[in-house]
């Protein structure tokens, strides 16, 4: 009686089980589920800021954190995912180059043929020294004769406390 | 662009419906009828109403103003796609009261199911084969059905919706237009249509009727909409 009616409940649990199937070859619980996307090694005296941005994993995305570069071309059925990325790493290459320690963050927007770049800094800049209006002007000449688009940069300042959300 | 203002040129351009200036030498007053009675006009004697009001106010001028054939749209289909629901739900009500403030009416608002694309990697960058990583992109996608719309509103409001779109949603704009039979067929319909029985009568009935029957679709139909050809509003297939 008691080894049916175990029987009976196993039959009844399994039925209410999750679809992970426990064998040898595959782990799917969450402490075994390593990946190496969005880590960032820690610093000896936690004293590494990281953006709310790079603080939350990749799976996290559409959830607690958007994508930093909006275009369409890795919606399904569309073309252009290639080209679009290459010139997104080329813009961010050459902006963190030309505001070399400036910039936190970069976010890229792309509508019909204009590229919106916005750029947060949170460095605070004497306003005669660094001329920060030559910079952003020549950067969107530059930017925009090679991309053959019209580029369009937007610099925000952001506090040091908005900026970094957590030390590693 | 002020949707006010936007309205206004709608309804004036309506109308008119889509005037094209000619510079033309000048005319009398039955050379400009001919013309109006030679080109196929949908209601003659408005359409010659509108033409002597414009001329009187434009009388210093040596201009004929011609009326282009306006087209007419059954229904247009804008059909959005994006990584981000929300942003896509948004857009979509922005697009619909846009529409209200036209006064174009709004057939419904479908939402096909998101498609996920699906990567299975490998995760170490040297052997580890039964080490993997699985990386996804939804796409999410929405289509607004507008019914009965004219090519000058129809330009108008398109434009004015594209302006406005968001980074990172694609559109797909699907028009079906409406045509004249041709005339060669029309003078057969007219002699023929004595000749036809009851039988013929039936038929053609129970294919409108299918036809209806096939407007009101369930939404889940709509689950694979890519391309125009199999949700035509109007056939049967």
């Amino acid at each position: 009686m008691n080894i049916a009616k175990s029987v009976a409940n196993k039959k009844f649990l399994l039925t209410f089980a999750p679809t992970v199937i426990k064998c040898s070859s595959l782990h799917a619980t969450a402490l075994l589920c390593k990946s190496q996307a969005g880590k960032h090694k820690i610093s000896k005296f936690n004293t590494k800021p990281l953006t709310y941005d790079q603080a939350m994993k990749p799976d996290a995305i559409g959830w607690k954190k958007s994508h930093l570069t909006f275009h369409t071309g890795n919606l399904h059925g569309e073309e252009g995912a290639y080209q679009l990325m290459y010139e997104d790493k080329f813009i961010r290459n050459f902006i963190m180059g030309t505001f070399y320690r400036m910039i936190s963050g970069i976010v890229i927007k792309r509508r019909f043929n204009i590229v919106d770049v916005i750029a947060t800094s949170d460095v605070s800049v004497p306003p005669g020294g660094y001329r920060m209006d030559f910079l952003i002007g020549y950067s969107e000449r530059l930017l925009s004769a090679y991309l053959k688009c019209v580029v369009k940069i937007h610099m925000v300042k952001i506090s040091v406390d908005n900026s970094h959300y957590k030390y590693i | 662009m002020n949707l006010n203002s936007l309205s206004r040129i709608c309804r004036v351009v309506g109308k008119c419906r889509a005037i094209t200036v000619i510079p033309v030498k000048p005319f009398s007053h039955t050379c400009m009828e001919k013309t109006l009675k030679q080109s196929e006009i949908v209601s003659s004697k408005k359409h010659f109403k509108d033409i002597i009001v414009l001329k009187s106010s434009l009388s210093s001028h040596d201009e004929l103003i011609v009326d282009e054939k306006e087209k007419l749209y059954k229904a247009i289909d804008i059909f959005v796609k994006s990584h981000e629901e929300a942003v896509l739900d948004s857009y979509i009500q922005f697009c619909s009261s846009a529409a209200e403030q036209l006064d174009i009416p709004v057939h419904r608002v479908l939402t096909p199911k998101f498609i996920i694309d699906r990567m299975t990697l490998l995760k170490s960058k040297h052997i580890f084969k039964k080490h993997r990583v699985q990386y996804e992109i939804r796409t999410h996608k929405k289509v607004l059905q507008l019914k009965r719309l004219t090519g000058s509103t129809a330009q108008v409001y398109l434009e004015y919706i594209q302006r406005n779109l968001p980074a990172g949603v694609a559109m797909h704009v699907h028009k079906w237009e409406l045509e004249r039979i041709p005339a060669h067929i029309q003078a057969e319909i007219k002699s023929n249509i004595s000749q036809l029985t009851d039988e013929d009568w039936e038929r053609e009935s129970n294919f409108l009727k299918k036809i209806e029957t096939n407007q009101s679709q369930n939404a889940s139909d709509y689950e694979e909409y890519e391309t125009t050809g199999r949700f035509l509003i109007g056939t049967t297939s």
